[in-house]
């Protein structure tokens, strides 16, 4: 039987590893979208959103709806402008062949309980002058 | 909710009810001197202020904005009428309501107009 020398040894040892380690975990990850996670956001359109990306290598492609847009660095923080409607996000590492899940942000107009909240100070705020004029005006008729 | 949002509201509060309450209060209390005319006016909004700020979110989630604010605004202007009453202030209850209304009006306006 053949002795196993150190050389021998650490040359079994490397190959053993590079044979047991799944391949995956051996390819480069690909970027992760953290933020915006899913989420709608309820503002009159288009709005700029910031991207929080976790990635090993820069630069980053940001995918909108399918379409590729420029390539993203770590600085300035990055960030994406959505027109009003559905959109899908997705992340391509740098060679592009390997892509984040895919992250869904709504961009809505303000929501109808905010513009009731306007509308409803508006008449809160009608009734509340006609009462301080009609007081003002009975206190002026007394001579006060 | 926070400090300073209430301490925005209290003054803005006090900038429209002080005067009103100040020129009540001087009618009724000609021989007593400036200082005690403004500081009862400055307590008239201040007895009743917090308990409308701090209760009307919880009461309207509660009742509806619009009972919630005509059950704390009647609270402040009957309270701040039974105080200027004290002093001696004729037509008390309509210089309250005077006073409450108006700050109400600018508060709501802002709101409606501004914020």
């Amino acid at each position: 039987m053949t002795k196993l020398g150190p050389t021998r040894g650490i040359a079994l040892g490397f190959g053993l590893s590079l044979a047991l380690v799944p391949g995956s975990a051996l390819a480069s990850e690909p970027p992760q979208l953290l933020a915006p996670a899913e989420r709608a956001i309820f503002r009159e359109g288009p709005v700029e959103v910031a991207l929080t990306i976790a990635s090993d290598e820069w630069p980053v492609w940001l995918e909108v709806d399918g379409e590729v847009r420029a390539p993203l660095a770590a600085w300035p923080p990055p960030k994406v402008v959505l027109e009003p409607g559905m959109h899908r996000l997705r992340l391509l590492e740098r060679t592009r062949t390997h892509a984040s899940s895919a992250t869904t942000v709504a961009v809505f107009p303000p929501k109808r309980e905010q513009l009731d909240g306007r509308e409803r100070n508006g008449v809160i705020a009608v009734i509340a002058s006609l009462l301080a004029l009609l007081g003002a005006t009975l206190l002026r008729r007394r001579g006060l | 909710m926070s400090l300073l949002s209430w301490l925005l509201a209290f003054g803005l509060t006090q900038a429209v009810e002080l005067p009103i309450h100040a020129r009540a209060l001087r009618r009724a209390n000609a021989q007593r001197a400036s200082w005690f005319v403004w500081a009862a006016a400055f307590m008239a909004s201040a007895l009743t202020h917090p308990f409308v700020y701090l209760s009307y979110p919880s009461l309207a989630g509660q009742l509806g904005w619009a009972p919630a604010l005509a059950l704390v605004e009647g609270f402040a202007v009957l309270v701040e009428a039974a105080w200027l009453r004290r002093l001696g202030v004729r037509d008390a209850l309509l210089w309250s309501l005077v006073a409450n209304a108006s700050s109400v009006a600018v508060a709501a306006w802002l709101r409606a107009l501004v914020f």
